[in-house]
Formats: C-alpha cells, sequence, structure tokens
C-alpha cells in the first residue's frame, strides 16, 4: 500500500507534463511572448507621454479649427478666396468627429498607462515560449523517478540485492530523494521568479485589456487615424498656403494648427505602429485569455511540488525482505552477479506483487 | 527562348514559351519578359484619367464604390486617386527582383526605394514601391513579379510587391507570399496591344496586419512592354 505515495508522484508529473498540451500552452505561450515583444517598444513612460502630447496637440487643433480657424479666415481673405481655407469636407470631420474619437483615444492610453509597470512585471518573467517545459520537463522527471521507485519495490523475490546484514534493501531511496529534491525545487520556483506578484499582475493587465485589444477598438484607432490624416492633409495643403498668401502669420494667429501640421509625421510616426502592434496582436491576446488564469500559475507549481514532496517522504524508506527476516541473507555476490530480489513487509502476509511466491507481499 | 509570331492565319502556330513586342514582331502567348514602362499617371477633376495609379478601399469597403481614403496629397480633383511616377528603371522589370536600398526609409520616415515608381506622397509620408527576394512585411521568400499573356489577355502574379512608408512594409501583391487571396486580393489581370506593346495590369491588394489592417489597394498599371529591357 505504501507504493500509493510513489503513485501519486507518477500522477502529479503526469499532469504536469501533460498540462501545457492540454491547455494549448505550446502554441500560446510563445505567441504571448511575441505580443509582449510588440509591444515591449510602446510600454515606456516617455514613449506614452508623447502619445499623450499628441493627443493634446490634435484636440487643440481640432478646436482652434472650430473656433477660430472661421475668425481668421473671415479677416484676412476675400469672399472668394476664404472657402478654400475653411470649406473642406476633413477639416468639418475634424470639428464634428474629432471629440469623441479623442474621447476613446484617450481612454485607451489611460488603460495602457495604468498597465506600464504590470506590463514590465510580465515582461521580467522568464521568456513566454519556455513556459510550457516549466511544466514538461519537472512532469516528466517526477514521473521517472516515480516509477524507478515503483520498479525497485517489484523487483523478483530472492537474494535481495545490495540488502544490508538486517536484510534491508534502499531500493526506493534514489526515487525519494530525487522526488523531494524536485518537489522542493517546484515549491520554491515561484518564489524565485517572483511569480507570486508577476502573475497576479499579468492577470490584471489581460483583465484592464479586454475593452481595447478588440477589432471594434483597433478600426476605431484606424477610423481617427484618418480623420487626423486627411485634415491634417487638408490644413496643410489648403488652409495654411491660402492664409499665407494672404501674408497671414499662421504660427501666430493659428498656433495649435501650425503645430499640428508640424508635428503630424512625428505623429503619424508614432501612432500607426501602435495601431499595427494592436491590429497584428488581436489573435494572440485571445490565446493568452484563454490560459487559466496567470493568478493560478504560482499555485500550481507550488501544489505540484507539494504533492511530489509528500510522495516522497510517504514512500517506503526501506523495505525488510521476508526471506531476510526469516533467514541470514546468503554473502553478498556481486552486485551483477545478484538476482533481483522483491521488496517483501514482514507484515504483509498473502499480499499481491509476487508472481513467483505468492507468500511474499508489497506493503 | 524566344519564339517569333507569323501572321499565318491557320492557327497552327506552335505554343510560345516567350511572349515580346516591339521590333522582333507581334506578341504570342506566354510569359512576358523585360521592362513595363510604366506610364505616368495624369489627373483631373474626376481622378486620374490615363497611366498609372492607386486607391484604397477602407476596410468592409466596395472595390467600385468605396469608401476610398483620400489622401490630400494627391494632386488630382479626387484626392482618393494617387497618381504614380515611373521610376528611375523605368517601371516593373518582369522575371526580375527590383529590391529597395540597404536602408529602406529616411530619417522621417519616407521610402527611398524609387526603380519601379518614385517615392509618392501620402498623408504626408512618401510611399515607395519594390519588388525584393524577401518580403518584409512576412519575411518569405517570394518570386520575381511575372506576366504571361494569352490571346492578348494578361495574367499573373505580383506577389513580391511590396510598399514602405513610414517605418513599416506592406505586402500589396497578389496572390500573397503564402499563395492566398485574402478578403479584397484579385490576382492581376490586363491586356497586351501585340502590335504596340501597350499593355496594362491591375490587380487588388487586402492589407494583412499593420495599422492599415483589412484596408484594400487597388493598383493599376499602364505602360508598354520594352523587350530591349529584357535581362
Amino acid at each position: 500500500m505504501r507504493s500509493v505515495a510513489l503513485w501519486l508522484a507518477a500522477a502529479v508529473g503526469l499532469g504536469l507534463a501533460a498540462a501545457p498540451a492540454a491547455f494549448g500552452m505550446f502554441e500560446r505561450a510563445p505567441a504571448g511572448g511575441e505580443m509582449l515583444d510588440d509591444f515591449r517598444p510602446f510600454m515606456r513612460t516617455e514613449v506614452l507621454d508623447d502619445f499623450a502630447d499628441h493627443l493634446q496637440r490634435a484636440d487643440a487643433a481640432a478646436t482652434e479649427a472650430d473656433t477660430r480657424l472661421v475668425e481668421v479666415a473671415s479677416t484676412h481673405l476675400d469672399v472668394e478666396t476664404r472657402p478654400t481655407a475653411v470649406d473642406h469636407p476633413a477639416i468639418q470631420d475634424l470639428t464634428d468627429r474629432w471629440p469623441a474619437a479623442s474621447d476613446e483615444l484617450g481612454e485607451m492610453l489611460g488603460t495602457i498607462v495604468a498597465n506600464e509597470e504590470r506590463f514590465h512585471a510580465v515582461d521580467a518573467l522568464p521568456p513566454f515560449a519556455l513556459f510550457p517545459w516549466f511544466f514538461v520537463a519537472p512532469g516528466l522527471l517526477a514521473t521517472g523517478l516515480a516509477a524507478h521507485g515503483l520498479r525497485a519495490m517489484r523487483r523478483d523475490p530472492g537474494v535481495p540485492r545490495g540488502a544490508d546484514a538486517a536484510g534491508h534493501r534502499p531500493g526506493t531511496r534514489p526515487a525519494r530523494i530525487g522526488l523531494a529534491v524536485l518537489g522542493v525545487g517546484l515549491i520554491a520556483a515561484p518564489a524565485v521568479f517572483g511569480m507570486f506578484e508577476r502573475a497576479p499582475a499579468g492577470e490584471a493587465m489581460l483583465d484592464d485589456f479586454r475593452e481595447v485589444m478588440t477589432q471594434q477598438t483597433v478600426s476605431s484607432a484606424q477610423q481617427a487615424f484618418l480623420l487626423l490624416a486627411g485634415a491634417e492633409g487638408a490644413l496643410r495643403t489648403e488652409t495654411l498656403p491660402v492664409l499665407r498668401g494672404a501674408d497671414v502669420d499662421t504660427a501666430q494667429e493659428l498656433p495649435a494648427i501650425t503645430d499640428f501640421v508640424d508635428q503630424w509625421q512625428v505623429m503619424a510616426a508614432d501612432m500607426s505602429p501602435m495601431v499595427g502592434a494592436m491590429s497584428d496582436n488581436l489573435e494572440r491576446y485571445e490565446g493568452l485569455l484563454a490560459l487559466p488564469p496567470f493568478g493560478w500559475f504560482p499555485w500550481f507549481f507550488v501544489g505540484g511540488g507539494l504533492a511530489l514532496l509528500a510522495s516522497a517522504l510517504a514512500a517506503p524508506a526501506r523495505v525488510r525482505t521476508r526471506a531476510a527476516a526469516n533467514h541470514p541473507p546468503e554473502p553478498q555476490e556481486s552486485p551483477d552477479d545478484a538476482d533481483p530480489a522483491d521488496h517483501i513487509s514482514a507484515e504483509a502476509s498473502g499480499a499481491a506483487g509476487d508472481r513467483d511466491d505468492p507468500g511474499h507481499g508489497v506493503r | 527562348m524566344t519564339i517569333l509570331a507569323t501572321a499565318c492565319a491557320d492557327g497552327d502556330q506552335p505554343p510560345a514559351d516567350d511572349a515580346t513586342a516591339g521590333d522582333e514582331g507581334p506578341t504570342t502567348n506566354g510569359t512576358l519578359e523585360g521592362l513595363l514602362a510604366i506610364e505616368d499617371g495624369v489627373c483631373d477633376e474626376a481622378g486620374v484619367t490615363s497611366g498609372s495609379s492607386f486607391r484604397m478601399v477602407q476596410p468592409g469597403g466596395d472595390l467600385e464604390e468605396g469608401p476610398f481614403v483620400d489622401n490630400a496629397d494627391s494632386p488630382c480633383g479626387d484626392t482618393t486617386w494617387t497618381p504614380l511616377t515611373a521610376g528611375a528603371d523605368g517601371g516593373l522589370r518582369l522575371g526580375e527582383h527590383q529590391p529597395p536600398p540597404g536602408d529602406p526609409f529616411t530619417e522621417d520616415g519616407h521610402g527611398r526605394a524609387a526603380a519601379i515608381i518614385e517615392p509618392t506622397p501620402f498623408f504626408a509620408v512618401d510611399f515607395a514601391v519594390a519588388t525584393p527576394e524577401v518580403d518584409p512585411q512576412t519575411g518569405q521568400e517570394v518570386p520575381p513579379v511575372e506576366l504571361e499573356t494569352v490571346d492578348g489577355d494578361v495574367s499573373g502574379q505580383v506577389t513580391a510587391w511590396s510598399v514602405a512608408w513610414n517605418e513599416q512594409h506592406f505586402n500589396q501583391g497578389a496572390p500573397k507570399p503564402d499563395g492566398q487571396l485574402p478578403g479584397g486580393t484579385s490576382e492581376p489581370e490586363g491586356s497586351l496591344d501585340p502590335e504596340t506593346g501597350e499593355i496594362t495590369v491591375a490587380w487588388t491588394s487586402e492589407i494583412v496586419g499593420g495599422p492599415f489592417d483589412g484596408f484594400t489597394g487597388l493598383w493599376h498599371l499602364e505602360g508598354r512592354l520594352d523587350r530591349s529591357e529584357e535581362g
């Protein structure tokens, strides 16, 4: 019956080894790593500050287009040229649609900023592509150690190999020691890698991004980009040239619009890759959501480690053969020549386990 | 290998492996070689009325009805049309790759490749076109552009057609490097006048990934097949 501990260890090992396949980790974990790679360039304070500045710049330009542009055009342009400067659909779109688009982008940016630290915490974990193997490797090792111990408990009867003078044989000792070390290692791993803090942070970050990482949000961001690009083009190619042609100091009269046009290339260079990263990672994000909650992962290791440690402690330390109990052992032969001997409990009688000698039993 | 077509009316001409035009006689069926010398796009209030052009359809839009993307940098009255201008090579080399420069972007993110078409402003940033051996967006090896003609109809593949804009790459070929025709992507079709070598070819290519994911590019090349530029 004491083999139950080793069977438990084998089951835990198989469970650990099979978990990645069961949860699709071999595909989802590396994809998650790629997602982190794609977002890493943006998850820096200075970059996020730039995004905030771009939004404010666009807000100011839209407000100025709504409140000052017509006045400036009316003051400096004649009736014939005035429409060229102000009556462009893209400029009208900017004043009409940008406030709502800005609010939406602002919320998205706020979510990203709020999760900057969580992102870096998750990014500090070992590479995601390795995560499945953190289960498979110890799982297979535990299974192998347990199998070794069980096999040692089921050797054929006869002269016990390696038995001491009292007839005890340490057949399961290597397996027990290995399982104990492995168990302690699994228990310690989450603490070593800071998983108790980082994994819950990752879970919280994924939850926060549920409203951000959607096709709808990506589409909104694309439309916002088109809105700004269209307005910038109209302001740059029509409004400002017409006003400057009338000797208007546009930097003085329309500073926000002038600044928006001047900075557009920088804005486009910053914004479009971010939209691209969101678009490219929608599926990878959904893959991470399909995994068990990140906060559970440290406890998978701890639970598995405790089970292995308990198995190691509960497994039979030494087994006294019945033959040794009833008869003094034969002089020791060379280990290579000794016949394999089964483990026999002096207390067990008639227990299953020995095909050749039904009188032996295994506990 | 070049096989000259004759004016025989019996129709028993052997199939041609390569088709040519110009000085050596009318074009026969087969693979086109040489340079598709691009005719510059010409605008009026309605858009591009002749020559080569580019348009972009917004996600979910119709290839005929739009909605199309406005490019304020277009000189056309209808700014959804962007005219293309022949590049340093004069146009598109058939059967040969035309890679971009080692650094495909300027400091400001403008595309630098200028062999096929001149870099063209789009949203204030120039886009550039190249046909490299490895598609920069997908990282996959791609064949050079190949077109063929059968009875004056042109078809083929433009898989290597790659656009560089604002420090990003977009494959605008058809089929895509993985051989698929996603969304609004359609293989090139066109016509070739066997007597004059005048050629048109057009295709559509949906952008997969990146900030313009789901947008579809409509490419239209007009020009003349110049066999003297055969590689």
